[in-house]
């Protein structure tokens, strides 16, 4: 009888010990939809509404986890909660627009240094005043750490203050003309004060205290972050304000939701207002109800194909490069992917809402997304081909089921003319098979990220210094003059970069295949049909306007 | 007695200094299986765009240039000694804080899928077994059927669109108070209630036919006292034992109710950690589920120990002619 007490304890003692490790009572996420919801929300503990005073207008959007919100890494998931904290030196207008200061009054180049000057009055959201001395803080603290993502000593040999409120950094001589390479480098990183830093012991992970619009007055990683407007931001100027650094609501709660259906459920249900490309299924019934508004979004991520031109493999022929993309038919692979309302055929090597990018070229005369099988059968005729099989690779990471796609119909145009293929994967995070020369594959299928400008796509691939060298221009001189001409800050004209990048369609050396398309669903009443979101999509719910 | 408390306590320990042998084992498993997964983190952190003099220094930063033994020794060394579970690659934030936070969350929806499912399939599989060949054996066998043949991913999906999208009774995701857990609990157990059900019949029927329990009769003990003193006791013996794997199952595999209720437990954040190659996150993970997985085997052997009428006499010293 004993023992069956013990027996009964024991297991009494193994259900209790397991429920209180589940003693964290946790704070319900923030309901902003009606007073009477907010209500029953706050039965258990303090809502994020009650935390943090009345609410006027307020925002709920599905987001990407942040997982932390330390200042250190300031790129990768969670951009919109962390832009909406820090702030940068200077940052490129998101929306297509030039560089403009934020924290910083005034820059200048002298030689090799960039020497940049900041507003006297700056002050983080704990009052601490930002001087030179924070900003050095902040860009050589994330070195130090072993953060990834701050590239200082990528660019710089150094950063130092000058005075109270001038900072330089020493560009490393290759890096100063180097396209983009100071706006990188201003743009690596949130400024954050050394007494704030000091003050944290959590590396501001989940207090965190920035520059910006917003304090964060709540956040549970994996669940969900609230801000608030913070009304004592040091910018009183509104001019000098950017528009991604807009704080037209008082409160931002953004959802990390995983699960595609319950984005989709959870607009539904009034726990979100807001969601960025929503699941091709559930459009319709969004657009088909006056209650909600949709709005069409390109990707900016520009699908491409890229024989590999290397000496002695298929592809270094020309007249077999124009061949495949004669025969290739893109308005198939636009067609296997959903059709015109989710993709859009390119004409360049570029996405059309890029920087530099000539709509001029959107013809079919001066690109080859016209299908023309008799043509491709003259250039296969004039070819070396003499049946080596072509060896395909598309990547398999988050883009597969598209890329898998366009590797099938690239099969069927392979198969039009005659030439024998096979379609191999390659895992993107394992293999960036264009970075090297790699005689392994005959054509490649992938996606580029850009940043804004229509040069951005070919970094990685054309650029040299970058890269040990890459299969397009390691036979071709006058493409390797014709991009290092291009790709720098100096000769970045219009003009170069349409004759770069003609050049390189002339050749067939890369071919721009379409970006995506899709779809963003909002509140119609209350997000204005104008609110806009940066050119890499990202969500600035600070810099909607809204309605009510 | 004092000699079986002595050899219970030496069981105890035996099975205490097994379990260290299999956290070890498993560290290592884990280790050396993400080791010779042909994946270069530096390029995953860095991005298409790093240069090579980037990615050379960002691997020997994470000291990812050394040999695999080196690695490992560091690795177990930093586990087994300092309790360090690393820090995340892509969020730089130590992996034991972020399992500390998670764990309750994942424990919580654990435990109560079997508190349901030993409350609802031990009594049907009871109900279904006394009454072998009747209506209540197949309602009962048929209830189990559907439990078991309902995908929990599927069965999820209709209850968010029924009590949430439509009804508006329960928050379709996310985490706060019970409420959020009713359908991911629900969808959770049913498939264990079916497996319990199905497991307790079965024993029960075992039973039913021993001599023990044909003397008990014969001897005139009634058959509510049959049944509760002499068949339930050895029948849910092996339904003690489904319970426990069911436990470690439900915690180790709680990534699917995790992912579509996005509650940030253990498995979403190890769900998170495959996707982005985060390796410090999938051997924290994995180590911290093992770990709980052998400390309920552990406890279940003690109760089992307890319960089971063989081991018990083992440790109470009977079968080896040691008295009380």
């Amino acid at each position: 009888m004993k023992k069956k007490c013990l027996s009964l304890l024991l297991v009494g003692a193994m259900v209790l010990s397991l429920f209180a490790a589940c003693g964290k009572k946790e704070t319900p996420a923030a309901e902003t939809t009606t007073d009477e919801e907010t209500e029953t929300e706050t039965t258990e503990e303090s809502t994020p509404a009650e935390a943090t005073g009345v609410i006027g207008k307020a925002v709920s959007i599905a987001s990407a986890d942040p997982v932390s919100l330390t200042p250190l890494r300031a790129t990768g998931n969670g951009k919109d909660v962390l832009n909406s904290i820090y702030e940068y030196l200077i940052d490129k207008d998101g929306f297509g627009g030039e560089a403009y200061g934020v924290i910083a009054k005034e820059w200048h180049w002298d030689g090799d240094d960039f020497i940049v000057e900041i507003y006297d009055y700056v002050h983080d959201q704990a009052g601490n005043h930002i001087t030179a001395d924070d900003v050095v803080f902040s860009y050589v603290t994330p070195q130090e750490l072993g953060y990834a993502n701050n590239k200082l000593y990528t660019y710089c040999s150094g950063v130092e203050a000058l005075d109270e409120y001038t900072v330089v950094f020493h560009f490393l001589p290759e890096r100063t003309d180097y396209f983009n390479g100071w706006l990188d480098m201003m743009t690596a990183q949130g400024i954050f004060s050394q007494a704030a830093w000091e003050a944290s012991t959590d590396e501001m992970a989940q207090h965190p205290v920035g520059t910006g619009r917003y304090t964060c007055t709540e956040f549970v990683d994996g669940a969900y972050c609230v801000l608030q407007r913070y009304d004592d931001y040091w910018q009183t100027d509104e001019t000098k304000i950017g528009r991604q650094y807009q704080a037209n609501v008082d409160q931002i709660t953004l959802k990390f939701i995983t699960d595609p259906q319950q984005i989709v459920n959870a607009l539904k249900t009034g726990e979100i207002d807001y969601n960025y490309a929503i699941a091709k299924e559930a459009l319709p019934e969004f657009e088909a109800s006056p209650d909600w508004s949709v709005a069409q979004c390109y990707d900016y991520k520009l699908f491409c194909a890229m024989p590999n031109c290397l000496e002695g493999l298929p592809f270094n022929d020309i007249n077999l490069r124009a061949a495949f993309f004669y025969a290739l038919n893109v308005d198939d692979i636009i067609a296997a992917l959903g059709g015109e309302d989710f993709a859009k055929k390119v004409y360049t090597y570029g996405v059309s809402q890029a920087q530099s990018y000539n709509p001029a070229v959107e013809t079919e005369d001066n690109y080859y997304t016209k299908t023309d099988l008799d043509l491709a059968k003259e250039y296969l005729e004039k070819s070396n081909y003499n049946g080596e099989t072509i060896k395909i690779w598309y990547e398999t990471g988050s883009y597969k089921e598209q890329l898998e796609a366009v590797a099938l119909i690239a099969g069927v145009a392979f198969e039009s003319l005659g030439i024998k293929y096979e379609i191999l994967t390659k895992d993107s995070d394992i293999d960036s098979i264009w970075k090297q020369t790699n005689s392994d594959w005959d054509l490649v299928f992938f996606n580029m990220g850009g940043n804004g400008h229509v040069l951005d796509y070919t970094r990685g691939i054309f650029d040299t210094l970058e890269k040990e060298g890459c299969a397009g221009n390691e036979n071709d001189p006058k493409l390797d003059e014709l991009f290092q001409s291009t790709y720098c800050e100096s000769g970045k004209s219009q003009e170069n970069v349409d004759t770069f990048l003609q050049y390189i369609t002339d050749q067939y050396y890369i071919y721009g295949l379409f970006q995506r398309i899709t779809y963003d669903v909002y509140l119609a009443d209350m997000i204005s049909d104008t609110s806009v979101k940066t050119f890499r999509n990202w969500i600035i719910p600070g810099s909607f306007e809204y309605l009510r | 007695m004092k000699a079986g408390t002595n050899r219970m306590g030496k069981y105890i320990l035996n099975r205490l200094l097994w379990m260290i042998f299999v956290l070890v084992g498993t560290a290592i498993v884990i280790f050396t299986i993400m080791y010779f997964i042909p994946k270069d983190i530096a390029k995953v952190l860095l991005g298409s765009s790093a240069t090579q003099a980037e990615l050379a220094s960002l691997r020997e930063r994470l000291g990812l240039n050394d040999p695999y033994i080196v690695q490992l020794l560091r690795y177990l060394k930093n586990v087994f000694t300092k309790f360090d579970l690393g820090k995340s690659y892509i969020y730089n934030v130590p992996v034991m804080q972020e399992l500390l936070s998670r764990i309750p969350r994942t424990f919580f929806i654990g435990c109560s899928v079997i508190l349901f499912d030993s409350l609802l399939g031990i009594p049907l599989g009871l109900m279904a077994g006394l009454n072998q060949n009747k209506w209540q054996d197949a309602l009962c066998m048929v209830l189990a059927l559907i439990f078991v043949s309902v995908p929990n991913f599927w069965l999820a999906l209709q209850l968010v669109d029924i009590f949430a999208v439509k009804l508006h009774w329960l928050p379709a995701f996310g985490i706060g108070g019970i409420k959020y857990y009713i359908m991911p609990v629900f969808a959770a157990f049913v498939s264990g209630v079916a497996t319990n059900a199905r497991q307790m019949r079965s024993s029960l029927l075992d039973v039913t036919r021993a001599d023990y329990i044909t003397s008990a009769r014969a001897k005139g003990v009634s058959e509510r006292n049959v049944v509760l003193k002499h068949m339930l006791p050895n029948a849910l013996i092996p339904v003690v034992t489904g319970l426990g794997v069911g436990l470690g199952k439900s915690i180790a595999g709680s990534v699917i109710i995790e992912t579509v209720f996005t509650i940030p437990g253990v498995g979403m954040y190890l769900l998170t950690g495959i996707n982005n190659a985060d390796y410090p996150v999938v051997q924290g993970s994995i180590i911290i589920l093992s770990f709980f997985s052998a400390l309920v085997m552990l406890l279940l052997d003690i109760v089992y120990a307890q319960v089971d009428p063989r081991i018990k006499a083992q440790y109470s010293g009977r079968m080896h002619g040691v008295t009380k």
